[in-house]
């Protein structure tokens, strides 16, 4: 399907910040509200640290205490609203509002105007500092490493189990650039996985190679040294094909004679030719231009379109996880990829191979916090021995075939709320209670029932929103409401009276007793009343994800009056929010891609991408490809030199 | 396994299931010849910093008695043995961790003392170098290893959407600059072969280790010539990445080159291990308690033959869940669930006994320390060991009131033996005032620190 908005595809010169507050409808009763009652509370509560007198972290709020100043002004605003939200302000030992009071200021905050944007325009001056449009040069990731030396050498080995884990930031993915550092420990590592690497490419006795690496090693090497080919030519040829793939990009002049003198050093001490060329192609996987998605600057400062060979790795991490193969390549060599319809065709190709998967298992397993199921979210072992290593992997397994069989076929993103199918293998089906499944290969089951189906039907889902020994309705419904639902969700406030001592129980009835009585407390109520209600939904599985046999209340009730009865009722409340939640999806799905937190500007991106979905019932391709034609994705700001 | 082989063999190292490297270490252990060996060169000061998470529960911790008399409490019961070379502190406060989130802002900060950036990961920060950075500047050049930084948990994936850090700051107390966290080794396999590997690159040195430590700087030399070419075509914004990469490329560079130039120390182990006969623990064992105790043992070693002066360990990363179930009887859910005791007793007794489990590793870490003779002394009195967590209360999450235990002498400088019971707002980094002193690496001040601690 074509989504190609042809706004996106303006010419880079057009693009200059602007951000635009058209005359809004006056809403006199939200100005009328400030003056006669929250300008006091704000006066009250912030203007003694950030007032004339006081301007800590240099705000003055009573220099802006006009209505049509505080409207002029959103994102300070906005913030304002965040740090309230969170009990960040006014801060502990501080006087602040009681809780109607604070309410009150809440509700007016959050119905001030937003600024809203031109989505033609793009970019930004350097007070806006990270503009749309950037992206870190960084290291690639751990998986990254994994798959690219995958591809590059075309061995079936693990590279990359030795090096240090990567932590994650930006929208909760390792691919944020900020968040990628690069020790001492790690530079080792690679040292140590570069000779690993190669020596399994050109061992020492390559007769004992098994057959698939062997064939790899032929491939490599090609041309042997000859009569006609001396060993330091042949040595050359293997670079020139090499270099270029590791390094994503053409040689640099000078490049290769560089990495030959490593081939020399070996050589003349005696090194046999293969083993002196395996020297070379060390130093190759460690160098930094291997090791680094790094973008370098163009003649010409400001917004730029990527240089093809940038946009080639840019598109191939984000969907593959991995390096161009030789098509992407080739594309990229020919200055083919900036054109529109070949881009385009490249974004399909890519999605349709197989190596898309890793955004099942990279991306949806860090958008879900899969990760942790199994390693440090692990369910009692005295009670729960069912749940071992390979169920774990099992539950990882599911959801991340699941999500990639959405992205393969291009089925509806609204089947992870609600659908009646799922992929399993046998210890799944024993713990699901479904016959006829052997093996830990995952097949497609359809369920005879309505409990299963959508992620809120998973057990990995279920394992990590569970505590060691019970489920946890609050931790559920924590759990849809950031992950799935995208809402903020405020830290609890601090000094909260603790649950009454004689509450404690681990019964299902006693729980949801504890809970009601945990809500009456007004400071508790106003998160929880959205939270509990929802996590009650999936009371009906266990810590594990089995379907529980003693009859639990898995009913809720929303703050919004809604009232529904288990997994299916759940869905069905779900279900009328999945704009909602496909539009979270996207968001994550977007930070995944560029490597950092979305700002006001890539709202643009989600407006777009839900247009496009919108269109195309929901199918993920609609959003993948907005997001891949995203300005965002294949422009560069490049600020002036000083 | 082969019955004839060596009595160090791994079957000796792997005792059961309860892995034990402390014996086979000590029988290792033999004088060196008297000779050349023992100079008359003092033995240098180490530093160890040692993290667990979650806070403690303060009425098994903490003594009401200050002073020298003070009581034995529950949780530092197992440390007794070591009374008189420790100092148990109250009342040491973290004033930059006052605000914040419950976890994060307190961690990441533990030995810098400064604010922890509320972030997801853009200018990402926790104000300074870290303690041990600190002294392993003045140290490293003095050892193979700058300082060895070691763990038990991969670092923590994800961010946390609620309080609005990126969970990260939850896996790192030690970090190079404000925005750089130093990378931990969690494998004890690994980390063993990454020592021994520097033990015997100052050992035998055969030709074809010579040859694979050449190429490694050739190829290092090659790959920094990419590194600086690729920084100068980057935007100023990207360059710092780079720079990350040089710096460590340099690091490892001088690493390998640390052998080849005039030891720079003067002063020699008085034992050895003898590392031809130690064998890596194959990968990480299943059990939290052998994982650990794996880890302590190659701080020991790494001491012990002066191949780092610096070291610090995480027991876990913060809000670490960990179920200590079978470790600890009558010990069944999570730390960080416990750690919420809400003054209820069924919480409030796992709680403590974890913190209990926890001091008792400190003990079985100082009697291997204590064990090692050097010259007159041993290798306790001439280290100070740093223990505790960034968190008060697991309930409340107050930084003031840290549990902190400082162990060993110092070589010499540090009195022990009471409970130093610090005036209410003290700061901790007054501590690390006084323990950077003792590296060699004297400052006017630290984080927020006021003054030096009287240690002495």
């Amino acid at each position: 399907m074509a989504v190609v908005p042809s706004k996106f595809l303006n010419a880079a010169a057009s693009l200059a910040l602007l951000i635009s507050f058209p005359a809004r409808a006056e809403d006199a009763a939200h100005r009328k509200l400030y003056n006669e009652k929250i300008h006091a509370k704000i006066d009250r509560y912030c203007y003694k640290c950030h007032g004339n007198g006081k301007q800590k972290g240099d705000l003055n709020l009573a220099s802006q205490a006009n209505y049509d100043d505080i409207v002029k002004n959103p994102k300070l605003w906005a913030d304002i609203l965040e740090r309230i939200f969170a009990f960040e302000m006014p801060p502990e030992g501080s006087p602040g509002p009681e809780f109607d009071e604070r309410n009150e200021i809440l509700d007016w905050l959050r119905k001030l105007p937003k600024e809203e944007l031109d989505c033609s325009k793009l970019a930004s001056d350097r007070t806006q500092s990270f503009y749309a449009g950037h992206v870190m040069s960084r290291r690639i990731t751990r998986d990254e490493y994994r798959n690219s030396i995958r591809d590059l050498t075309g061995l079936s080995i693990d590279a990359a189990s030795n090096l240090p884990a990567d932590g994650a930031g930006g929208e909760g993915f390792d691919t944020t650039g900020d968040t990628l550092f690069t020790s001492t420990l790690a530079i080792e590592k690679y040292l140590d996985a570069a000779e690993l690497v190669m020596a399994a490419l050109l061992p020492d006795a390559p007769d004992a190679m098994p057959a698939a690496d062997a064939a790899a090693r032929t491939a490599l090497l090609g041309d042997l040294p000859n009569d006609s080919l001396p060993p330091r030519d042949a040595a050359r040829k293997v670079l020139d094909r090499f270099l270029p793939r590791a390094f994503r990009r053409p040689a640099n002049p000078g490049e290769p004679e560089k990495y030959l003198a490593a081939f020399d050093r070996a050589s003349a001490r005696g090194d046999r030719y293969d083993l002196a060329v395996r020297l070379m192609l060390t130093g190759i996987i460690v160098s930094p231009h291997f090791l680094f998605l790094a973008e370098p600057e163009p003649a010409q400062p400001g917004v730029q379109p990527l240089p093809p060979f940038a946009l080639a790795s840019r598109l191939s991490y984000f969907l593959w996880a991995s390096m161009p193969d030789d098509t992407l390549f080739q594309k990229a060599a020919s200055g083919e990829l900036l054109k529109d319809e070949v881009y385009l065709a490249e974004v399909r190709r890519l999605l349709a191979d197989p190596r898309a998967a890793s955004l099942g298992h990279r991306f949806a397993a860090q958008w879900l916090d899969l990760d942790r199921v199994g390693t440090d979210i692990k369910p009692d072992a005295s009670r729960f021995p069912e749940f071992t290593p390979a169920l774990a992997a099992s539950m990882r397994g599911e959801v991340i075939t699941f999500f990639n069989h959405l992205i393969r076929e291009n089925q509806p993103l609204t089947d992870l709320i609600d659908c009646n199918y799922s992929f399993i293998n046998a210890p799944l089906a024993a713990l699901y209670g479904i016959p006829d499944i052997s093996g830990d290969g995952f097949q497609k089951v359809t369920f005879p029932s309505r409990e299963r189906g959508g992620l809120t039907g998973m057990a990995a889902i279920h394992t990590a929103t569970s505590f060691p020994l019970r489920t946890s309705p609050v931790l559920r419904g924590k759990w849809l409401l950031d992950t799935v639902l995208g809402e903020r969700v405020p830290p609890p406030p601090p000094n909260v009276p603790p649950l009454k001592e004689d509450a404690a129980g681990t019964s299902a009835a006693s729980l949801r007793q504890q809970l009601e009585e945990h809500r009456r407390n007004p400071d508790c109520a106003a998160c929880h009343n959205r939270m509990d209600p929802l996590g009650f939904g999936m009371e009906s599985f266990d810590v594990i994800g089995r379907l529980r046999t003693d009859n639990v209340d898995a009913s809720g009730k929303l703050p919004s009056g809604e009232s529904f009865n288990g997994p299916e009722g759940l869905k069905k409340i779900l279900l009328a929010r999945k704009d909602q939640i496909v539009r979270h999806l996207v968001r994550k799905l977007t930070g995944y891609a560029l490597g950092r937190e979305l700002n006001q500007f890539d709202e643009c991106i989600l407006r777009d991408a839900m247009k496009a979905l919108s269109e195309h019932e929901y199918r993920p391709a609609a959003a993948i490809e907005t997001i891949a034609l995203a300005k965002a994705f294949r422009f560069r700001y490049y600020p002036p030199s000083e | 396994m082969n019955p004839k082989s060596s009595p160090l063999s791994r079957r000796a190292f792997l005792r059961g299931s309860g892995v034990s490297l402390a014996l086979p270490f000590m029988e290792a252990m033999r004088p060196l010849a008297a000779s050349a060996a023992s100079t008359a060169a003092k033995p240098p000061v180490r530093m160890a910093c040692l993290y667990f998470p979650n806070g403690v529960w303060h009425p098994t911790w903490f003594p009401q008695k200050s002073g020298r008399d003070y009581e034995v409490t529950p949780s530092l019961e197992p440390l007794q043995k070591h009374r008189k070379n420790l100092t148990v502190f109250s009342g040491l406060d973290k004033k930059h961790s006052h605000g914040g989130d419950g976890h994060y802002a307190k961690t990441a900060n533990f030995l810098t003392g400064l604010l922890v950036k509320k972030t997801t990961g853009k200018d990402l920060s926790v104000g300074s170098m870290s303690l041990d950075q600190v002294a392993a500047r003045s140290t490293s050049r003095f050892t193979p290893l700058p300082s060895l930084e070691l763990g038990i948990d991969p670092v923590i994936s994800g961010i946390d959407s609620i309080v609005g850090y990126t969970r990260l700051y939850g896996s790192y107390i030690s970090w190079r600059s404000p925005s750089q966290p130093v990378a931990r080794e969690i494998n004890p396999q690994l980390a063993f072969q990454r020592l021994f590997g520097v033990l015997n690159a100052g050992r035998s040195a055969s030709p074809a280790d010579l040859q694979r430590a050449a190429d490694r700087r050739a190829l290092l030399d090659l790959v920094l010539d990419d590194a600086r070419s690729l920084r100068s075509s980057l935007g100023r914004d990207d360059q710092f990445k780079l720079d990350e990469y040089l710096d460590s490329v340099r690091e490892l560079e001088r690493r390998i080159a640390f052998f080849s130039a005039a030891d720079p120390r003067e002063w020699k182990p008085s034992s050895s291990p003898d590392a031809a006969n130690l064998v890596a623990p194959p990968g990480t064992p299943d059990s939290h308690q052998d994982h650990v105790r794996l880890m302590l043992d190659l701080m020991v070693l790494a001491f012990q033959t002066d191949s780092t002066r610096v070291s610090t360990f995480m027991f876990a990363n913060d809000v670490s869940g960990k179920n200590f179930a079978g470790l600890i009887p009558g010990v069944n859910g999570s730390h960080h669930e416990f750690s919420h005791h809400q003054n209820k007793k069924e919480n409030s007794e796992p709680y403590a006994k974890i913190n209990r489990w926890h001091t008792e590793q400190l003990a079985y870490f100082l009697d291997r320390l204590a064990a090692i003779p050097e010259g007159d002394s041993n290798l306790l009195n001439n280290s100070m060991i740093f223990f505790g967590s960034s968190l008060s209360d697991g309930n409340s999450h107050q930084p003031d009131n840290l549990p902190i235990i400082l162990a060993g002498g110092g070589g010499g400088t540090i009195r022990g033996g009471s409970h130093f019971a610090a005036p209410k707002g003290t700061p901790l980094c007054n501590l690390y005032v006084s323990m950077l002193e003792r590296m060699g690496a004297p400052v006017d001040s630290f984080g927020d620190s006021t003054a030096a601690l009287a240690i002495g």
